[in-house]
């Protein structure tokens, strides 16, 4: 199959397109895509965040909808005000704090601003309570009451708006709902321009939370590549040069390879596909896979001149181009047949830009084939227009060969005479390596994508030691009720799990409604408990029922609050005894005027508290007789209307003021890394698998929950891809070469590469992330092209029956394996000195995955087609003595 | 307009009309002008006039009104409050108290508003606590039981003469009525810094209002979708306020009103909130 598909392309390839002018089309079709994608690079709708890879489905984008929606709760930016010279609480630096708060307040696109100078601070009065703003001025006096203050509530000021030691101040700013992401970049530029314009000798500014992680890693992502892709470039160019020592050898091949990078660059513009950490690999891998076929075809050419010596004629130069055509076109087709295949295995990864990463890349290999098979050719030709100085050209092919006459000989020998202790380092290679393999880990940290040494990271762990950390889970429970969430019992249990979840190290603080319900309370009780009030009972109000009150006697049926009859002084009877199990729903009241509940006699006045400094009021009220009240469901009533007297914004707690029907808790992390955000949550639920009541739900929502979501899905994604990779590579390549050992060879270098990148990661600590999981998907398209081309080259030799097979192949497809390998190496290896971490990683495996994938396509794999006596198995004298 | 007037050469040829006529003729176009005049090309009112009409068409020397609240939010879902109010206007100084009849949680909460000179004050009753509140004007602009008017806008949403800088920008139809668009921007700090409405130019009542906060962005919305003329005056009957950013929505209706009835002083105390009884 293999040699009759190779034999069609050919006759295709070689007899019709021949003509110079058909040359020259070609070329001006090569440069038409560089210039449409010179077009499409403005045009680039970029997000390099890890959003764009969560699926607008997800269960976790639901849910940060609806808190959005429901409590205008979304992801923070945090501008932290930090005095210098000691104390916040100072004129000048409270002075920066208000002002900065007032002007990021004034942006269009915030929602909301909190800091302690946009705070209300809850006191009490001789009336009770009273709602006051928490700052109010820089005068000594103002700065001392602010002071006092914030020391009276701790739980709701300390390490949420300042620290501990008062030396730091936090900006909570709220983005408008719905922000697109230019927006958003727009918000933070003014943010940070304001923020930073009061930077001075003796206060310093920081900006952290996940808004601005993803914001930077944009921006050192465009960065990094823009400084780093020229290099990586001229290195591959100084490589193809040393290689084949000919201006041919480097242009030629760089043509094919930026035409297949550009016409994916063109497609993405024209298609608006947008360029996540995903799809910006797609032209980075067809650098690195055509640039393969560029150089195989560029290797065979100058192998083949190296046969003949003088000057070749044009139809002989053109015969010979022809002949490598027909050499390479099978082997490219294959090749890229099956490199494509693989790369369209990730139509099955449950992530948007995973399936078009794939896609891309499968439409980038036919390019890219296209390219070496077409474009390259007619470039050959017009460079070679005179015909071929085959002298000189062996001339410098012996300058540029240097060790390559002694390696091969010396790999084949090794094969030959050495196989077991070949063998056996290839074993314990690959053995170290799968024993990493249960080491890997997976998660996404986008703090992680930065060096330590940068002002984010320094910041944000400045924040997560200072403060209560910048990271945030958002746990949403809902009732299956109105009110029900203020249910004191409910409360209780909210309290509870503030107080356990914020013993783990992850987390800095847990916030929720609890702490305001409490103080108001405690402030009501202040001067003395306020029920203690004689009181009749309620009346029914209906204004127009009477005259306005005009009357001269009221009577008992005027309703206008008159007194029921026989009320004045007697104490009702007390109810009967309500239900402790769960408070039963309240009446549906949405029309008519509903009926007063009977109230229980006043309690006599007492003391408030038998133990010196412990406020006895300072709780959830849970006791329906201490507050004079009679039943759950009057506890529930008293809740709601604290929150009514507070008359503050708790719609980040409550997603109503008086009838809500959940509440937002916030979960403030000081890590954000896959390990701990996965203990937080299975704490979570195991907290409320016990004390969820019943009727009630949750979820978890936030922006690390989305790091969470993706992380599960993205070990699910590779898993399931990788897996269908593989099988398909073997199963195209055994329906090619009709042989299962075809299919089984060609995975050789496949596996050693997975092996290899993932025994790496868990190495050196690299965990398995949205770009270095595509790494695999690399090391599947290198290996099978480099198994492919091998097994051809064999093949061919073995059936030319010229001898020396093994050497044949070495020398041909063996040297531009070499040659491709070390170039992309070399080159890529660049990325290791980026300081954004992906792009260093992305360095660092790129090479891991070249190294192995070459390594063991011209020793593990010859090894075992020595073995086998090539893949149609008739193995003969000549295969044990390829040396 | 051009005039049609004859050659004076041709006064007295034979198609000069006679000086009956010519009379008549001049008293029609004279008509014409004054109608034309009196209709469109008369000055419009001034901004000041504008509001001065729109407080005086608003005011009433008492009250009271019967309202369902029901609050909308971006979901859809809603949650309705019930409540009456009263209200006295005595030496141009208004006082408002307001019970709300529903949901139960809050069932019977009253609230009263005390307007005096140079502000007001404004007390809060709760029943399950017993006591009432004076609320500070620095929650003024907090959020009326949950819903997108503020306490400041439960008192009013338009300003007086006095309160603010007035600029009429421009006439224009709206649901087929013509309506004046004045600006407003208040003397002194409040709540918003600029609201521009739309004054109905033959009731006087504001249909639309858009509230500016620090941004350059309006940050609500009032748009009254009924009116209904009672006692002889018009009252917006169905208004919604709607918060811009988040979408959320406040719809208030007005189920019975009455002005100008004989009330007891005695609502108007803290007293009275307080004890629920005259």
């Amino acid at each position: 199959m293999a040699r009759g598909t190779g034999g069609s392309y050919c006759v295709l390839m070689g007899r019709g397109l021949g003509g110079r002018r058909t040359d020259v089309l070609i070329v001006c079709g090569g440069v038409a895509v560089l210039a449409w994608a010179a077009w499409g690079v403005p045009r680039l709708h970029i997000d390099s965040s890890t959003d764009a890879f969560v699926p607008r489905g997800a269960e976790v984008v639901r849910v940060n909808r609806l808190i959005e929606d429901e409590f205008g709760v979304s992801d923070a930016i945090i501008v932290g005000i930090h005095a210098t010279d000691g104390t916040i609480l100072a004129p000048h630096a409270l002075s920066v704090v208000a002002d900065v708060t007032a002007r990021v307040a004034a942006i269009d696109t915030v929602h909301r601003v909190t800091s302690i100078a946009e705070m209300d601070h809850i006191v009490a009065t001789g009336d009770g309570m009273d709602v006051v703003p928490l700052f109010t001025g820089t005068t000594p006096e103002a700065i001392a009451t602010l002071s006092e203050r914030l020391d009276s509530w701790p739980e709701v000021y300390e390490g949420a708006l300042v620290s501990a030691d008062r030396s730091l101040a936090a900006i909570v700013v709220l983005p408008a709902p719905g922000l697109d992401a230019p927006r958003m970049e727009e918000l933070l530029d003014n943010v940070r321009g304001i923020a930073r314009g009061h930077g001075g000798d003796t206060i310093g500014v920081s900006i952290v939370g996940l808004p601005v992680v993803k914001s930077q890693i944009n921006r050192s992502l465009l960065a990094d590549l823009t400084l780093l892709v020229p290099i990586v470039a001229a290195v591959i160019v100084l490589v193809l040069f040393l290689s084949f020592r000919s201006v041919a050898g480097v242009l030629v091949p760089l043509a094919g390879l930026a035409v297949s990078a550009a016409s994916i660059v063109g497609l993405m513009a024209v298609l608006q596909v947008t360029v996540t950490m995903a799809t910006m690999l797609v032209p980075v891998l067809l650098l690195i896979v055509a640039s393969a076929y560029g150089i195989h075809i560029m290797s065979h050419f100058f192998e083949e001149a190296r046969h003949h010596t003088g000057r070749l004629s044009v139809s002989e130069t053109n015969a010979l181009i022809r002949s490598v055509v027909r050499r390479n076109a099978a082997p490219v087709a294959m090749a890229g047949a099956t490199t494509a295949a693989g790369f369209l295995a990730q139509l099955a990864s449950p992530l948007g830009p995973f399936r078009t990463f794939g896609v891309l890349s499968a439409v980038g290999v036919v390019v890219a084939q296209l390219s070496a098979l077409l474009l390259i050719p007619a470039l050959l030709r017009l460079a070679y227009r005179r015909g071929i100085d085959a002298s000189a050209m062996n001339r410098r092919r012996q300058r540029a060969a240097g060790t390559e006459p002694r390696l091969f000989p010396a790999v084949a020998r090794a094969l030959a005479v050495r196989k077991r202790r070949l063998a056996t380092v290839a074993m314990v290679t690959l053995g170290a390596l799968v024993l990493a393999l249960p080491h890997i880990r997976v998660g996404t940290n986008m703090l992680d994508f930065f060096d330590p040494r940068t002002d984010l990271v320094r910041d944000t762990r400045l924040f997560a030691g200072a403060m209560d950390g910048s990271g945030a889970l958002t746990l949403m429970i809902r009732a299956p009720r109105r009110s029900a969430v203020l249910e004191p019992r409910f409360l209780t249990r909210l309290e509870s799990f503030e107080q356990e979840l914020s013993q783990h190290a992850a987390v800095g603080a847990v916030r929720s409604i609890v702490p305001y319900v409490r103080r108001i309370n405690s402030v009501m009780n202040h001067a003395a408990v306020p029920y203690r009030m004689e009181r009749t009972d309620d009346v029914e109000f209906d204004f127009f029922a009477g005259e306005f009150g005009t009357e001269e006697e009221m009577g008992p049926d005027d309703g206008l609050g008159a007194m029921p009859p026989d009320a004045e002084g007697a104490v009702p009877e007390p109810p009967p005894d309500s239900d402790d199990a769960a408070l039963e729903p309240p009446p549906d009241s949405e029309s008519a005027v509903p009926a007063p509940s009977p109230r229980a006699a006043k309690p006599a006045p007492g003391t408030r508290s038998d133990s010196p400094g412990v406020d006895p009021f300072d709780e959830i009220p849970t006791d329906p007789a201490k507050y004079g009240l009679d039943t759950q469901e009057d506890l529930l009533n008293l809740v709601a209307q604290f929150l009514v007297v507070y008359s503050g914004n708790l719609s980040m707690f409550l997603n109503d003021a008086i009838e809500p029907d959940a509440v937002a808790v916030s979960v403030q992390l000081r890590a954000v890394d896959t390990a701990s955000l996965r203990d937080v949550t299975a704490r979570i639920d195991d907290f409320w698998a016990v004390h969820l009541p019943d009727g009630f739900s949750y979820d978890i929502g936030g922006g690390d929950a989305v790091s969470l979501a993706l992380t599960e899905l993205i070990t699910r994604s590779q898993i399931i891809s990788v897996a269908a990779a593989l099988a398909i590579v073997w199963l195209l390549v055994t329906l090619m070469y009709r042989s299962p050992k075809a299919g089984g060879c060609a995975l050789i270098p496949v596996v050693v590469s997975l092996v290899a990148v993932f025994g790496s990661m868990a190495g050196l600590g690299i965990e398995v992330d949205v770009v270095t999981s595509l790494l695999a998907a690399l090391a599947v398209g290198v290996g099978v092209d480099y198994a492919i081309h091998f097994i051809s080259a064999f093949s061919r030799a073995k059936r030319d029956a010229t001898g020396n097979g093994l050497m044949t192949a070495y020398r041909t497809t063996g040297r531009a394996i070499l040659v491709n390998a070390a170039s992309v190496t070399l080159g890529f290896s660049g990325l290791i000195a980026s300081r954004f971490v992906p792009i260093s990683r992305m360095g660092i495996l790129f090479t891991v995955a070249m190294l192995f994938a070459a390594v063991s396509a011209l020793s593990v794999l010859p090894a075992v087609l020595l073995r086998l006596g090539g893949v149609d198995g008739n193995k003969t004298q000549e295969d044990s003595n390829d040396v | 307009m051009t005039c049609n007037v004859p050659n004076p050469e041709h006064r007295h040829a034979a198609h000069a009309k006679p000086p009956v006529r010519r009379a008549r003729l001049v008293a029609a176009f004279g008509a014409v002008f004054l109608i034309a005049a009196a209709a469109g090309w008369a000055e419009p009112p001034s901004a000041d006039q504008i509001m001065a009409r729109v407080m005086e068409t608003q005011r009433a020397d008492t009250a009271a009104m019967d309202i369902e609240m029901t609050l909308i939010d971006v979901r859809g879902a809603e949650r309705m409050r019930r409540l009456q109010t009263l209200s006295m206007t005595v030496d141009e100084l208004t006082s408002t108290v307001t019970v709300f009849l529903s949901p139960p949680s809050v069932r019977n909460t009253r609230f009263l508003t005390v307007e005096r000179a140079g502000g007001e004050d404004q007390w809060i009753f709760l029943p399950a606590v017993g006591r009432s509140r004076r609320i500070a004007s620095a929650e003024r602009g907090g959020s009326f039981m949950g819903s997108d008017f503020s306490y400041a806008d439960m008192a009013s949403t338009t300003y007086d003469t006095d309160e603010a800088v007035h600029r009429l920008l421009r006439t224009e139809e709206r649901d087929g009525r013509e309506t004046f668009v004045v600006e407003s921007i208040p003397r002194d700090d409040a709540q918003y810094s600029r609201t521009v409405v739309w004054v109905d130019t033959s009731t006087y009542l504001p249909v639309r209002v858009l509230f500016w906060e620090s941004g350059n962005d309006p940050a609500k919305e009032l748009v009254v979708t009924e009116t209904e003329r009672v006692e002889g005056r018009w009252v917006a009957t169905d208004v919604t306020m709607t918060t811009l950013e988040t979408g959320h929505r406040t719809r208030v209706r007005t189920l019975q009103a009455r002005f100008d009835i004989p009330l007891n002083e005695g609502y108007f105390t803290v007293s009275f909130l307080e004890t629920g009884r005259l």
